[in-house]
């Protein structure tokens, strides 16, 4: 079993909205936000071209975080997820330095969201590094990534590779699915199609 | 879309490398220098100054770090991560250098040659893995560079001979004739290895705007005025004022490179567009 996702960047219209679902279900804290999505633009009027790129960990198969990682907090599950057992992170950020895709982040809780006990993400993330774990919780029970499901206009796909009927194995297979800095030869496990 | 500046590490990284380097280079240059006399009359205040610089460093990258109680767990992973064998070799460096004082203190002189070997061995490595460490960030260009490593290493070098100048004139242990011309001898693969390493870097310093600081701190006062202090001292009569003078500026200098190193470095930039244009 390898868990991927697919982005069509045909589709996405920037509108953020998986962004705010991952902030308000993961209760992520002030400035920290482990999916976004960044706007390019290239070109001159009337030949413009202008992408949303959605951006979160890419659970790269090559991990630079996980082999940097002193304490070995950060790890691999047999689903191919790369994930980070807070309990054993010391929050040097030596995995933020590593990490190509700036994809995670440093809770220092220093301002906690009001009503949240503990401060983002409650005691347990407090001065460690997290990041988007493809909600670990929600495919244990079936389910799927909250920025996957709340997006309306169908620009994420997320599934097995590995199994020949999914959705994404077809994509990788029929498309052309490129992948964010590919010259790191990093293997991650996010895809984009449409970038042309 | 441009490279994004590093955030992460700061000023208590930096010195973390320069009190750790420190230490490392003058426990390491005193017992190179002291191997040419089989070790006889080693000074406990300069050992011990040596491992105090080293647990400084150690305190300082300790209080940058979110949940220092798992600390302890740093060393599970040096298979991989610098982080880890650093953590590793600073303790060895510790003990080791604790060891050697106890020796020296027992009068156990059988011992002292073993021990301050082991010492030393611990010393390059402490001197030389922030380079290492540096490096093993792919994506951030400044530091995955070859150079950095060898650079590291020889500035916790030529600060361990720049404390050991200022540990000689402070308890008079007879090594200024060694000290001239080693300083110079280091000083010169220094100077070599900062123009190589910053001829192809230094638009990060213009891109982060700290050119001008970087040119005062770092080339004038702990490169060229160093340079000038030991090539003089090397060939004039008059060596203490210049190799104190040289030994400060270059320590001043020092403290500045491993802070402009970490401040200059950005990530590249995610992108798809950019590199098609």
């Amino acid at each position: 079993m390898k868990y991927v996702m697919v982005i069509d960047l045909n589709q996405c219209v920037g509108c953020d909205t998986c962004t705010v679902a991952c902030k308000l279900d993961n209760q992520t804290g002030s400035g920290i936000q482990w999916g976004r999505v960044i706007e390019e633009e290239s070109g001159r009027f009337p030949e413009v071209k202008k992408l949303y790129i959605p951006i979160l960990c890419m659970h790269c198969e090559e991990s630079e975080c996980l082999k940097v990682c002193p304490t070995k907090a950060t790890y691999r599950d047999p689903r191919g997820l790369v994930l980070i057992d807070y309990d054993k992170c010391m929050g040097c950020q030596y995995c933020m330095l590593a990490c190509p895709y700036m994809a995670r982040h440093f809770n220092e809780a220093r301002t906690p969201p009001p009503g949240v006990p503990g401060g983002a993400g409650g005691d347990s993330r407090k001065g460690v590094v997290e990041k988007c774990d493809f909600c670990e919780d929600r495919l244990s029970v079936g389910g799927l990534p909250r920025c996957v499901e709340v997006c309306s206009y169908d620009a994420r796909i997320f599934g097995d590779r590995d199994d020949p009927g999914s959705r994404v194995a077809k994509l990788l297979t029929e498309e052309k699915p490129e992948v964010l800095k590919p010259e790191g030869a990093y293997h991650p496990s996010v895809y984009y199609i449409g970038v042309k | 879309m441009s490279p994004r500046l590093q955030a992460e590490w700061g000023a208590r990284v930096s010195l973390d490398f320069f009190f750790g380097g420190a230490g490392a280079g003058l426990l390491g240059s005193y017992l190179l220098i002291a191997a040419r006399n089989g070790y006889r009359g080693l000074s406990v205040a300069v050992i011990a100054t040596g491992v105090a610089l080293v647990l400084l460093g150690l305190l300082l990258l300790a209080s940058e770090l979110g949940r220092p109680a798992n600390a302890l767990r740093s060393m599970a992973n040096p298979g991989t991560s610098w982080m880890a064998r650093g953590a590793i070799f600073n303790l060895a460096l510790i003990a080791a250098a604790l060891l050697l004082i106890t020796v020296l203190l027992a009068g156990s002189r059988l011992l002292v040659p073993t021990v301050a070997m082991l010492t030393l061995l611990c010393s390059g490595l402490v001197a030389a893995y922030p380079g290492f460490l540096l490096f093993g960030a792919k994506d951030i260009r400044l530091w995955h560079s070859r150079l950095l490593p060898g650079l590291m290493f020889l500035y916790s070098l030529m600060s361990g001979l720049s404390l050991l100048t200022l540990a000689d004139s402070a308890l008079h242990l007879g090594m200024q004739a060694t000290l001239r011309p080693a300083a110079l001898i280091v000083m010169l693969p220094v100077t070599i290895l900062f123009v190589a390493f910053w001829g192809k870097s230094w638009r990060r310093l213009v891109e982060q705007q700290l050119l001008a600081p970087f040119v005062v701190s770092t080339i004038a006062a702990g490169i060229l005025l160093p340079l000038v202090c030991y090539v003089y001292a090397a060939f004039s009569g008059v060596a203490e004022l210049p190799m104190l003078l040289g030994a400060v500026s270059f320590l001043a200098g020092a403290v500045c490179l491993r802070y402009f190193v970490v401040k200059a470095a950005s990530h590249e930039p995610v992108t798809f567009l950019a590199k098609r244009s």
